[in-house]
């Protein structure tokens, strides 16, 4: 077994309450690494394509990387992987923090989980120790005290905790799955299937503190040297000062804020909910992951006027612009109030966000009124809104059981035109991208096999004219060169999109944090190679990492084709073809014969069909050929 | 000329105010000219936020909204903004 791996993945049969331990062949790590890859890998073997999300055969994986728990910035990280209620397809979340390296120091490569409990349960890990447990005291409760629950049944040691609270419970389709409270696997509602196998949690605790590594210098020097060099890149400056909240004001200098539903790329007050802004009213601390120094999370904490409790408050960008610009509230504090109700009750804050924007655009067109929304007033800006509807949502109470599943259920319930503003792809809802003023966005939303993914490739600006020059020098080594404007969707574009969406998804095989990954962050692709070699004991390359990562994408995909996924489902929503209103982008908007012409390009480079699902000969390129026996 | 122009985070924590409005004495600039103006007003520190060693911006270049090169040719009343190349969050 290479190092790195600690060659252990627990089984878990929630209908049978028994566990093994699986060891897989090293040439089945080398072949997806982990995190997505090595989930999709489990997901195909095991769930028949066409499976309903929650279905007790349909299996959730929990996924760690040869490298998650090393001592460097950015390998701390997360995948669960299952089939999504959302999508339908197969889908994968990654998340930051701790619970990734703690389940490495517990020695254990990741955990799959399969079946229904009869009755809640929790999943206790500890070293050599794992138990399933009942779980009737803390199922209904939220995640802190269930923390403290399990703490006193450990000895006194709190463990890191990974589970749902009661949206995940009521199965609200976007719900999400946080370890230690705050860090979230959030896309896709992976939180609604642990719900739907009345799992509530899976605890860890560890007395080891460090994962087995080849050679341990070479990684203690990539560390080094990332910690000595990482503000020489000005957005790491940013990141450490304001977190990715940072971003408010740039996104909406450029037009590229989505506000109202995607209607605008500006709002005007979008300098109430700027990084700036909340350093200087309500925010608590700057806090990292594992081993990172850039420490890029703004905790929230306040008294008045509503009590935000940090423990379960990071006020990001997307969860900010998706509850606060999306819907047109600029308070600050009812927003990260808010998002510390989306982290309490565990559902996704972008799908929340854009579920309300929705609503409201819904109510000022006149297809649902005042009834429909119990006496409620769903205008756009209304902040007397949000919190109720959050928890609406999170209960499934009135149209909060609507919204609950999702805009695209929504819009097919409600009816007329509702369809042509439901920002999604594949079900799931659109995060604060703006596809019209980043092109290949659109793309990257349309063809991701997950659905609408601000983190499935590169974006426009790293090539844009006057992007920085190590960029280019860095993605010389992917074999691109020169720079395009953002406006441009022609096929040098779609090409830096298929070549950058292979790159990302290679991060998510490595579960690598991406603002630590090259192109544009303080990692360079040597270091990178330096890193998997030192650790794992292999000679490996970025050409084998990127087929990992180009592997990740072929058997999401081939999976998906087996679902009854084709082009249609690669299509957008209406709004990215008509032009966006107000402020520096007006006017912006994608051509719905270019997207077209752009999507079919991309086929062709990936080796796909006419539907976008990969042809034989692509199969057997990358040793996928085995999902055509199997689905 | 009169140029707008928006400077970013990492500007505002060593010199200040970051929204700034330039009197630039060529008659059109680019973006290394009001490099070099500021280096000029504000010293050594400029230079070091906004270049690299090789002399390249470390910055995406917008004016009057439209991501350009820092070569583009500025005209009066241009509005210029220099943004990290931040994407995620």
């Amino acid at each position: 077994m290479p190092y790195g791996y600690t060659g252990k993945i627990i089984r878990v049969d929630l209908s049978k309450n028994s566990y093994w331990v699986d060891h897989l062949e090293e040439e089945t790590y080398r072949k997806y690494l982990g995190g997505g890859g090595l989930g999709g890998h489990y997901v195909a073997k095991h769930v028949p394509p066409g499976t309903d999300a929650f279905d007790p055969q349909n299996m959730l994986v929990f996924a760690t990387s040869p490298v998650t728990g090393t001592p460097v910035p950015g390998f701390g990280r997360h995948s669960v992987v299952s089939i999504s209620p959302l999508t339908g397809g197969i889908c994968d979340s990654e998340a930051g923090g701790f619970w990734g390296a703690e389940l490495k120091f517990a020695g254990y490569d990741a955990v799959v989980v399969q079946g229904r409990a009869e009755k809640p349960v929790y999943i206790y890990i500890s070293d050599d120790q794992v138990s399933v447990e009942e779980a009737d005291d803390i199922w209904g409760g939220f995640l802190k005290e269930a923390r403290y629950y399990l703490q006193d049944k450990n000895s006194g040691r709190l463990p890191k905790i990974l589970g749902i609270g009661p949206g995940g419970e009521n199965l609200v389709n976007y719900a999400c799955i946080t370890s230690d409270l705050r860090d979230v696997n959030g896309r896709g509602g992976l939180g609604a299937v642990m719900g739907s196998k009345n799992l509530k949690a899976i605890a860890v605790s560890s007395q080891n503190r460090k994962i087995s590594m080849k050679e341990v210098a070479p990684v203690k020097e990539v560390a080094k040297k990332f910690n000595a060099t990482y503000s020489e890149f000005g957005h790491n400056k940013l990141l450490r000062a304001l977190g990715t909240l940072g971003l408010i004001n740039p996104q909406n200098k450029t037009g590229q804020l989505p506000t109202y539903n995607f209607k605008s790329g500006v709002f005007s007050e979008a300098q109430n909910l700027s990084g700036e802004t909340l350093r200087d009213t309500i925010r608590y601390k700057m806090v990292g992951c594992h081993a990172c120094s850039i420490k890029c999370k703004a905790l929230v904490n306040s008294e008045s006027p509503y009590s935000i409790d940090p423990d379960y408050t990071i006020a990001e960008y997307e969860s900010v612009s998706a509850l606060g610009t999306y819907t047109g509230v600029d308070d600050l504090s009812v927003v990260c109030k808010a998002v510390e109700l989306c982290n309490k009750y565990t559902i996704d804050t972008i799908s929340a966000g854009a579920a309300i924007s929705f609503a409201m655009e819904c109510y000022e067109k006149g297809l649902i009124d005042s009834q429909d929304v119990g006496g409620m007033d769903l205008s756009f800006g209304n902040k007397e809104a949000i919190l109720p509807l959050v928890e609406m949502i999170a209960r499934r109470e009135g149209i909060g059981d609507l919204l609950a599943d999702g805009v695209k259920r929504a819009s097919e319930k409600i009816g007329k035109e509702a369809s042509e503003f439901a920002m999604h792809c594949k079900g799931m809802e659109f995060p604060a991208h703006e596809p019209r003023v980043k092109k290949s966005m659109a793309l990257t939303y349309g063809l991701s096999p997950i659905g609408a993914d601000h983190m499935a490739s590169e974006q426009d600006h790293a090539i844009a004219p006057g992007a920085p020059q190590v960029h280019f020098d860095r993605l010389a080594t992917l074999d691109w060169r020169g720079a395009l404007d953002m406006d441009d969707l022609g096929d040098q574009k779609v090409r830096f999109n298929y070549l950058t969406q292979i790159l990302y998804s290679s991060y998510n095989c490595l579960d690598l944090c991406m603002f630590c990954a090259p192109p544009r962050r303080a990692l360079g692709f040597d270091d990178l190679i330096k890193v998997m070699n030192a650790v794992t004991g292999w000679e490996t390359s970025l050409w084998e990492i990127l087929k990992a990562g180009e592997r990740r994408i072929n058997l999401f995909r081939f999976y998906n084709g087996k679902a009854g996924f084709t082009h249609e489902d690669d299509m957008l929503p209406d709004r990215v073809f008509e032009p966006l209103e107000g402020g520096v982008s007006d006017g912006k908007y994608v051509d719905r014969e270019i997207y077209r012409h752009a999507v079919k390009q991309f086929y062709q480079m990936a080796g796909w069909d006419e539907n976008g699902v990969p042809l034989e000969g692509k199969l057997k390129e990358l040793d996928l050929i085995w999902l055509k026996d199997y689905l | 000329m009169k140029i707008e122009l928006s400077l970013p985070y990492a500007w505002q924590e060593k010199l200040g105010e970051r929204e700034l409005v330039l009197k630039i004495p060529q008659d059109h600039p680019d973006v290394y000219d009001l490099v070099n103006h500021l280096e000029n007003y504000y010293g050594n520190d400029a230079r070091e936020i906004l270049v690299d060693d090789h002399g390249y911006l470390h910055y995406h270049v917008f004016v009057n909204g439209v991501s350009q090169s820092p070569e583009v040719l500025l005209r009066e009343g241009d509005r210029v903004i220099l943004l990290e190349p931040m994407s995620g969050g």
